[in-house]
């Protein structure tokens, strides 16, 4: 939680953001059938599904006048002002990179590459950057590999928003995972590279590896054979696996 | 039920999971789970509730329950470890542990002090088990004379007072973050008249927001952000042969055991209260009762008992709404609520009349997940403690996978994931920022009881409000709510301060 000066100033603009939200929510429900025909019902006031929602928003709206009341009586306004005199351009802290190195692999992790890449590649890209960019605990190496996996991220963008997956799919099935396979080796081969000598750094990519390697081989086959749960995306390890499964069986 | 078959129904369960080597395997196995999910700072019973969940869906409810409770119960008394060897609470119902456990630690006695932790939580657990017996049938005996106006205001009572005792900062805040949950509650199709709401054109929504990613998300991804972006270190744990459990020191703090078992049973049974606040209320207890305060902090037992008794007595208690009212009592009740929703048991008061030996199969469980944890716990912490040394870098990314695909698994839906990422997201900032995320959690769960109930009962009363204050427990209840709202205002608290003044100067 942040600091009670901060706070302040921080609650002088969320209940402002909340304030909006309530009115938004109210607006939304005045458009609601209160006593008027919906699909062929007679409403009354005391049955409208706008009844709870107006509570809601009208509960948020007041709560939000409170907490507006409360950091201005407090100093929030003078808080968030000064915050605001003080912000020179755009400066990313170290907090803030390592809170980015959390998002970038999680916002692509969910909605691009599990519904659209192999599970286990989605996976084992996914951990090898989110584990080796915190293991090593190194700020320079964080922001050099953050970049590196942006610049890999951007082009699965390119690729699936020109339609271009489709395309490649078309031809052979497997192509986005063979790309998403090269993605993981340029990865490893990045961080291969930027650690050079170290041996407590090669220790820790070996960890970092395996771990990747192991947790989807895992949990695919938990999953998909005994939970007998159907994976977001099955492309070709998963199908190998599927072989490997039955010939076993 | 009398007190006879009541008795054969406890017995039968117990018999049952003794008898079967798959049951008990899995108790165990998920008891050990949750002590190494509770030693390991950053990963919370919540979470290990909440990713079990998926893991045992494809189970029978029997076996599901044994290992949701066996991962609970484990969970809670392994946050222990962290305390005690490293100084860093494994979970924050073991902070308060921290403050004897490490300074007896110190001085070389872990093993004492984890002796004590064990048989104190192992205690606490039973005291708490023994008072779901007792009381949840009471309560939903009584429960089955509510209408839906007392409904009503026992949701939103569960939410005003979840948020009014757990909010860090400004009592407004809890509030709000149960409105907020309110708010989630009520996207999708009405349940009375199918009106769409909040859906935002979204047809994915139109089914409203599904309970458990919501929980998953605001527990899960908040928790590995702030794990990861402040750098959870690990530290070197301090050396320890085996545990003792020193029973000689048990039988002579009897009556400090009770009173923190009672004073655990009690915040557990609040709604949305959970351990954390039982072990602080105990220490803060056992500390102010003491004859010899200043030794607190110094590695004294009493400390160590209070709260490690409290947070395990606290599970009994928080099971005691949840069974009777459907009202869970802490955050990782309210994740069982969503596992238990999940295997078609409706938690509430008529539980007691469809499942009538529902109640005892929860005692039965717990008692033998107490003792799978202490046999556990004495047996194996040299092991678990060795775990303290795996840095959170390495398990937190596993979590977060363990998380979105325990999500997706629920409802097979790529949108539960879709809707869970921002929600985690906001939950963060929400704990930045002071609002609490228990109300948030709490008011998601309750939001559609209270709006179904608010209209039936109006629908009853043909739009009248009047029964609120005509029938003796929605009035009482009604009162409830407006001390709590009236007693937490600043204006109050104002008055308060000058009058106490006023009087100290005369």
């Amino acid at each position: 939680m942040l600091d009670k000066s901060k706070l302040r100033g921080a609650d002088f603009i969320t209940s402002i953001g909340l304030m909006a939200f309530g009115i938004w929510m109210l607006f939304q429900t005045f458009k609601m059938p209160m006593k008027d025909t919906y699909g062929g019902v007679i409403n009354v006031w005391y049955v409208s599904p706008a009844l709870f929602p107006l509570f809601i928003g009208t509960g948020i709206i007041l709560l939000a006048i409170n907490i507006l009341i409360h950091a201005i009586k407090t100093g929030g306004f003078q808080v968030f002002k000064e915050s605001l005199q003080s912000r020179k351009g755009l400066h990313v802290t170290e907090k803030g990179y390592r809170f980015l190195a959390i998002l970038v692999p999680l916002v692509s992790l969910v909605y691009m590459n599990l519904p659209r890449i192999d599970f286990f590649l989605s996976i084992l890209l996914f951990l090898l950057f989110f584990i080796t960019v915190f293991y090593f605990d190194d700020f320079p190496f964080l922001k050099k590999l953050l970049a590196f996996y942006s610049i890999e991220m951007g082009i699965l963008v390119l690729l699936f928003l020109t339609g271009l997956d489709t395309a490649l799919i078309k031809a052979f099935r497997y192509t986005i995972d063979i790309i998403t396979l090269g993605l993981i080796l340029a990865l490893y081969i990045f961080i291969r590279l930027q650690i050079k000598e170290q041996e407590e750094w090669h220790r820790k990519l070996r960890h970092a590896l395996t771990i990747s390697v192991l947790t989807p081989l895992f949990l695919v086959p938990i999953f998909r054979f005994f939970l007998r749960v159907p994976l977001p995306k099955e492309g070709g390890i998963v199908d190998l696996m599927f072989i490997l499964y039955y010939a076993i069986r | 039920m009398n007190v006879f078959q009541s008795l054969t129904a406890f017995f039968s369960y117990l018999g049952a999971i003794l008898t079967s080597p798959t049951t008990l395997l899995l108790l165990f196995g998920s008891t050990i789970l949750g002590i190494i999910f509770g030693a390991l700072p950053g990963l919370t019973a919540t979470l290990g509730v909440a990713l079990l969940t998926t893991l045992t869906y494809s189970l029978d409810t029997g076996p599901a329950l044994v290992s949701l409770l066996g991962i609970y119960v484990g969970a809670v008394y392994g946050g222990s470890y962290g305390s005690i060897m490293i100084n860093i609470p494994g979970t924050a119902a073991a902070a308060a542990t921290a403050l004897d456990g490490y300074p007896k630690a110190l001085r070389g006695e872990a093993g004492v002090a984890l002796g004590l932790t064990t048989t104190a939580s192992f205690l606490g657990t039973i005291v708490g088990m023994f008072f779901v017996v007792v009381f949840t049938p009471i309560i939903s005996f009584l429960a089955l004379q509510f209408t839906s106006f007392e409904f009503f205001l026992l949701a939103f009572f569960g939410i005003l007072i979840s948020g009014s005792i757990s909010t860090p900062d400004l009592v407004q805040k809890g509030w709000m973050a149960g409105f907020f949950g309110l708010f989630l509650a009520v996207v999708g199709r009405d349940p009375l008249q199918f009106y769409p709401r909040f859906t935002l054109g979204f047809p994915q929504l139109e089914g409203g927001i599904e309970v458990v990613p919501v929980l998953i998300g605001a527990f899960g991804i908040p928790q590995i952000i702030q794990v990861l972006k402040d750098r959870f270190v690990t530290a070197k744990a301090q050396q320890v042969e085996k545990v003792i459990p020193s029973w000689n020191k048990i039988v002579h703090n009897i009556p400090h055991i009770v009173r923190s078992a009672l004073i655990g049973v009690g915040i557990g049974a609040v709604p949305g209260i959970g351990e954390d606040i039982a072990a602080w209320v105990s220490y803060g207890t056992a500390k102010n009762t003491s004859k010899h305060p200043e030794i607190f902090g110094t590695g004294c037992d009493e400390g160590i008992i209070a709260s490690e008794t409290a947070n395990n007595a606290c599970i009994g208690g928080a099971m005691i709404p949840l069974l009777s009212l459907g009202i869970p009592g802490s955050p990782p009740a309210a994740m069982l609520l969503g596992a238990l929703l999940l295997h078609g048991i409706a938690p509430g008061p008529m539980l007691h009349v469809e499942q009538p030996t529902f109640v005892f199969q929860v005692s039965a469980i717990l008692l033998m997940a107490s003792a799978a944890m202490y046999i556990s716990g004495i047996l194996l912490a040299p092991q678990v403690i060795k775990l303290l040394r795996v840095p959170p870098a390495l398990f937190m990314p596993i979590v977060a996978v363990l998380c979105l695909i325990g999500s997706y698994a629920l409802g097979l839906k790529i949108f539960n994931l879709y809707l869970m990422v921002p929600i985690g997201i906001i939950a963060y900032y929400m704990g930045e920022l002071g609002y609490p995320i228990p109300p948030l959690v709490i008011g998601v769960i309750l939001g559609t009881m209270a709006d179904e109930n608010l209209r039936r009962a109006l629908m009853v009363s043909q739009g009248s409000f009047l029964p609120f204050v005509t029938r003796p427990v929605a009035l009482l209840l009604l009162i409830v709510i407006l001390v709590t709202v009236i007693t937490s205002t600043t204006t109050f608290k104002a008055f308060k301060a000058r009058w106490q003044a006023k009087r100290v100067r005369s």
